[in-house]
């Protein structure tokens, strides 16, 4: 008796399984379906690119170490990307710089960062646009 | 569909991104101010709050603020951000007079874009003087005749600086208020 409770039990684990499975994997059409069902009930979302900040985050080694950055867009509606990395001055290994696109989490922005650690001769520029959606 | 249909159905978006990703053709201009927060005689705001944090670096110092009033909304996150450290030092100010934690009143510009960035044109923290950080916009305050009725303490190093970023209007008013020596440098206070 305790044997054929202990066997109904994994077998219906093992159909709750397969049916998890089945509804995750077997059921490609289904998201575009949905999407297709709500169209008429939802305005369609708009799509727009940023411009690239006037001026690029630069940091010239020579002068000094540092990380320079410019604010780019909300990071509630819209995803950057890196559009310029030049690098300049670049005499040896120790001459490193960086670009960064990253969400500041004080201001909730995507900015994009140039930074050249000590020691570096480097003299680097980054720029980024935003893929925005509202 | 179809995992080919899928990717190729994907193509144009690969094309598009690759289409923004080309760099235009644009100004490359460094640290010029008024290119992310408008003109030096343009409106300021005013705005009040708390810092929560300090970084007193180079190319750019940075402070961040909680506005508690003035012309923002209360509550929200701005950062400050201004001139490299000697500048700031030559303007009068020191890294130590900013504390996390310390009340600060300020005048400045938002940045144009519309993130959530101030240019400061004068500061004040805690019950100090309202310090001025900009000596072109001293001297087109001066030479609009506004700059004595807004209590701002001018640049330290107002006296004895070249006007010429001021514009030539500015510069042309300074000479007729006689504030410009024969070496074509900057008077203040007037003699």
């Amino acid at each position: 008796m305790r044997q054929t409770l202990i066997g109904a039990l994994v077998a219906a684990l093992v159909c709750i399984g397969f049916f998890v499975i089945e509804e995750r994997f077997d059921d490609d059409d289904a998201p575009a379906a949905r999407a297709e069902g709500v169209a008429g009930s939802r305005a369609p979302i708009s799509l727009r690119y940023t411009a690239e900040p006037a001026e690029d985050s630069w940091v010239a080694g020579s002068r000094g170490a540092g990380a320079d950055d410019r604010v780019l867009s909300s990071a509630a509606n819209s995803i950057c990307f890196l559009t310029k990395i030049e690098v300049k001055g670049v005499q040896g290994p120790e001459d490193s710089g960086t670009c960064r696109v990253a969400v500041d989490e004080f201001t909730g922005f995507w900015q994009v960062t140039a930074s050249v650690p000590e020691g570096s001769k480097s003299e680097i520029r980054c720029n980024a646009r935003c893929l925005v959606w509202e | 569909m179809s995992k080919l249909e899928s990717l190729w159905g994907a193509a144009p978006m690969v094309l598009i991104a690759a289409a923004l990703a080309l760099p235009p053709a644009g100004v490359q201009a460094h640290h010029n101010s008024q290119a992310e927060f408008g003109a030096f005689g343009s409106n300021t705001i005013a705005v009040e709050g708390t810092i929560v944090n300090v970084n007193w670096a180079n190319p750019h110092i940075s402070i961040d603020i909680r506005t508690t009033g003035g012309e923002l909304p209360a509550g929200q996150n701005w950062r400050l951000v201004s001139h490299p450290v000697q500048i700031m030092n030559e303007y009068g100010f020191v890294r130590e007079e900013f504390n996390v934690g310390d009340r600060v009143k300020l005048l400045g510009w938002k940045n144009v874009r519309g993130a959530p960035q101030i240019w400061p044109r004068a500061i004040q923290v805690n019950d100090g003087p309202m310090k001025s950080n900009l000596r072109f916009t001293d001297m087109i305050d001066i030479a609009k005749g506004v700059f004595e009725s807004m209590h701002i303490q001018p640049a330290a190093n107002l006296n004895g600086s070249p006007p010429a970023r001021a514009g030539e209007e500015t510069v042309a008013k300074l000479k007729e208020m006689g504030l410009i020596d024969e070496k074509g440098l900057m008077i203040w206070p007037p003699r």
